[in-house]
C-alpha cells in the first residue's frame, strides 16, 4: 500500500512537471538583449544576457534611471546639480551636498594627490574657455593671457571638503569642477550595482567608449572589446578579453579642431592649460569605469609610465604621438590582446 | 498586388523619413541573413514574451540577440520570420512554426495600423564571415531607418531635432557630411564601419551604429 502510494506520488511529480514543462517557456534559451540610448550627453548601451527578456528590460529600465540621476547631480551644464551649485559659491561659502557627490569629489582628490595634479576636477575654467563642451565647435586657439588667468583658477587643493557636514567649497571666485573626466564611468558603475543587485551577472555598459563588463558573454567565453585605431576611423588597433572589468579610451581624434595643422583637443593638462600633446590615445582597463576614465585621462596627459598610478591588475596600452604602442606588461597576455591590421 | 508586396510599400510610404530608392522598410528581409523574427506592435512585452515561447520551441543552436526600437509615425503592424536567410511564408504555410506565428500575429492583433509603434527583433547570432552589416539610424532615440551598406554611394537626409543632417553610406560604411549643430563633432568622426561603431550627433540628438549578427564582432569599441 505504502509501495502503491509513493508510486503514485512519484508519477503525479512527473506527470506535473511533464505539463508544465509543456506550457511554460524553456528556461535553457538565453538572450542577448541590447538596448541604447542617448543620455546625459552620449550614447549609452547596454547588452544583458538572459533567460527572461522582459524582467530584464525592467531592470534595465532603473539602471538608465540611476544613470540619468547621476548626471542630475554630477553635470556642471545642469544649473540644478549640486557641482553648479558648488561652482556658483566658489569664493563665498561652502554648500552642502549629497553624501554621494561628496565621495566623488573625495575619490577625485585622492586620483590628484596619486597622480601629482595631473588629474584635477578643478579644470572647469579651462575646459569652459576651450569650449569643447559648449554650444558651438571651437575654432580658435584661446588668447594666452585668458589661459593663464584660467589656470590660477585651476587647483585641486582649493576644493575643500567637510566630512562632518558633507559639504564642499572652492576657495577662490572663479574656480569651478568639471568631473567630465570620471562621470561617465561613475555612472555606469552605479547602472552596473543596480543590475547586479536585481540578480544579473552577466552584462556590459559602453558610455560613449568607456566599457564596463560583468560575468561572461556566454558560457566560458569572455566579452570582447575592440579598441579604435586613433587614426584610422575604420580601424580597430585590436581587441580585448574581458571579464569583471571595465576600459577606458582618452584620445585625441573626437573633440577637435586643427590650426596651421596642429591639433587641438579637448584633454587639456592643467598644468599648461594647452591639450596634452604627448599621445594621441590611452587605454586602461582597470577594475572599475570610473578608476579607469581617471587613469587614461592622467596616462594620456603624462604620457603614461611616470603618471602611472594603477594597481597591479590594472594595465594600459598607449599610442605616441609617432603612433608606437605602448603595453603595460600585463596588457597582452591578461587581456588576450589580439592585433587587429 | 501580393499582399507582401503591399505591405512594403505601405510601409514604405509610412516611414518616417523614407527615401525613394533608399529606405527600406523595417520588416524587409533583405535586412537580415540567417535567421530571425521581427514584429512590430503595440505591445512590446507581450510580443518579447511570445517570441521567447516562439524560440524555445525551435531548435535554435546558436545565441539569441533581442532588441526593441521605438518607431516614429504610422506603421502596419505584421510580423516576419526568416529563417536560414529564406523569408518564412508562414500564413500559407500548416506547419508547426506556421501555427505558432499565426498564434502569435492573432495576440498580437497583426496585421493592424499603429501609431508610434515598437519595432521587436529576435536574431540568431551568426557567422561573422556571412554577416551583413546594417546601419541603423535613430532620431531622438527613435529609429528612423535601417539600411544594408550599398555599393554605390548614396547620400541622404535625416530630421533632428535641431534640423537637418545628412549622411552618406557606402560599402564602406557610413559617414556624416552635415550637422545643422554648431559642433560638428560627428563630421570630424570620419567614416563609421566597423560594428559596434557609431556616429553620434548629441545636439541634433541623432546617432547612426553600425549592426552585424555575426558571432566575431567585438561587443564594445572604446574609444
Amino acid at each position: 500500500m505504502v509501495v502503491a502510494s509513493r508510486m503514485l506520488f512519484r508519477f503525479s511529480i512527473v506527470w506535473f512537471v511533464a505539463v508544465v514543462s509543456c506550457f511554460s517557456q524553456d528556461s535553457s534559451q538565453t538572450y542577448e538583449v541590447y538596448v541604447s540610448k542617448n543620455l546625459i550627453g552620449t550614447l549609452i548601451e547596454a547588452k544583458i544576457i538572459s533567460k527572461d527578456v522582459n524582467s530584464s528590460k525592467k531592470i534595465l529600465y532603473h539602471a538608465f534611471k540611476e544613470i540619468e540621476r547621476i548626471d542630475s547631480l554630477l553635470a556642471w551644464q545642469i544649473p540644478t546639480s549640486e557641482i553648479s551649485k558648488i561652482n556658483s559659491y566658489a569664493g563665498k561659502s561652502p554648500v552642502k551636498i549629497s553624501y554621494e557627490t561628496y565621495s566623488i569629489l573625495e575619490r577625485s582628490l585622492t586620483y590628484s594627490e596619486s597622480s601629482n595634479g595631473i588629474f584635477d576636477v578643478t579644470i572647469g575654467p579651462l575646459t569652459q574657455l576651450w569650449g569643447f563642451n559648449g554650444d558651438e565647435e571651437p575654432t580658435t586657439v584661446p588668447d594666452k593671457k585668458a589661459i593663464d588667468s584660467c589656470l590660477k583658477l585651476v587647483g585641486y587643493k582649493d576644493l575643500i571638503l567637510n566630512s562632518n557636514d558633507t559639504s564642499a567649497f572652492l576657495r577662490r571666485a572663479g574656480m569651478s569642477i568639471d568631473l567630465g573626466g570620471i562621470g561617465k564611468g561613475y555612472a555606469i558603475d552605479r547602472a552596473s550595482d543596480v543590475l547586479k543587485r536585481n540578480g544579473l551577472t552577466s552584462f556590459l555598459f559602453n558610455a560613449g567608449g568607456d566599457v564596463l563588463v560583468s560575468g561572461y558573454k556566454a558560457e566560458d567565453q569572455n566579452w570582447t572589446v575592440g579598441i579604435k585605431d586613433p587614426r584610422k576611423e575604420d580601424k580597430l588597433l585590436g581587441s580585448v578579453e574581458l571579464t569583471d572589468k571595465s576600459i577606458a579610451t582618452s584620445g585625441d581624434y573626437e573633440r577637435y579642431f586643427e590650426v596651421d595643422g596642429k591639433r587641438y583637443h579637448h584633454i587639456i593638462d592643467p598644468f599648461t592649460g594647452y591639450p596634452a600633446s604627448n599621445s594621441v590615445s590611452v587605454s586602461v582597463i582597470a577594475e572599475s569605469a570610473e578608476r579607469a576614465d581617471a587613469l587614461a585621462t592622467t596616462v594620456f596627459i603624462t604620457q603614461g609610465i611616470t603618471g602611472w598610478q594603477g594597481t597591479s591588475d590594472e594595465e594600459f596600452l598607449i599610442v605616441t604621438n609617432d603612433l608606437k604602442n605602448i603595453f603595460s606588461p600585463g596588457f597582452k597576455k591578461k587581456y588576450h590582446f589580439k592585433s587587429i591590421k | 498586388m501580393k499582399r507582401r508586396d503591399f505591405l512594403r510599400n505601405g510601409l514604405l510610404i509610412a516611414g518616417a523619413v523614407s527615401i525613394p530608392g533608399l529606405a527600406k522598410p523595417f520588416l524587409s528581409k533583405n535586412l537580415v541573413t540567417g535567421t530571425s523574427l521581427t514584429i512590430i506592435t503595440d505591445d512590446v512585452d507581450k510580443a518579447a514574451s511570445l517570441g521567447q515561447t516562439f524560440f524555445s520551441k525551435m531548435n535554435i543552436k546558436s545565441r539569441l540577440k533581442y532588441e526593441d526600437y521605438d518607431l516614429i509615425g504610422d506603421h502596419i503592424g505584421d510580423l516576419v520570420f526568416v529563417k536560414n536567410g529564406v523569408l518564412f511564408d508562414f500564413k500559407n504555410s500548416d506547419k508547426s512554426d506556421a501555427l505558432l506565428l499565426k498564434e502569435i500575429a492573432t495576440k498580437l492583433h497583426l496585421p493592424t495600423n499603429f501609431r508610434n509603434p515598437k519595432l521587436v527583433k529576435f536574431i540568431a547570432v551568426g557567422d561573422a564571415e556571412n554577416s551583413d552589416k546594417t546601419i541603423k539610424i535613430f532620431s531622438n532615440n527613435s529609429l528612423v531607418k535601417e539600411i544594408k551598406l550599398k555599393k554605390e554611394l548614396v547620400s541622404f537626409s535625416v530630421e533632428g531635432v535641431k534640423g537637418t543632417s545628412e549622411f552618406q553610406i557606402s560599402q564602406n560604411g557610413i559617414k556624416a557630411i552635415s550637422a545643422p549643430c554648431g559642433h560638428k563633432t560627428c563630421l570630424k568622426l570620419g567614416t563609421a564601419s566597423i560594428v559596434g561603431d557609431s556616429l553620434v550627433c548629441i545636439p541634433n540628438k541623432l546617432r547612426a551604429v553600425v549592426y552585424g549578427n555575426g558571432g566575431g564582432f567585438p561587443d564594445a569599441i572604446s574609444f
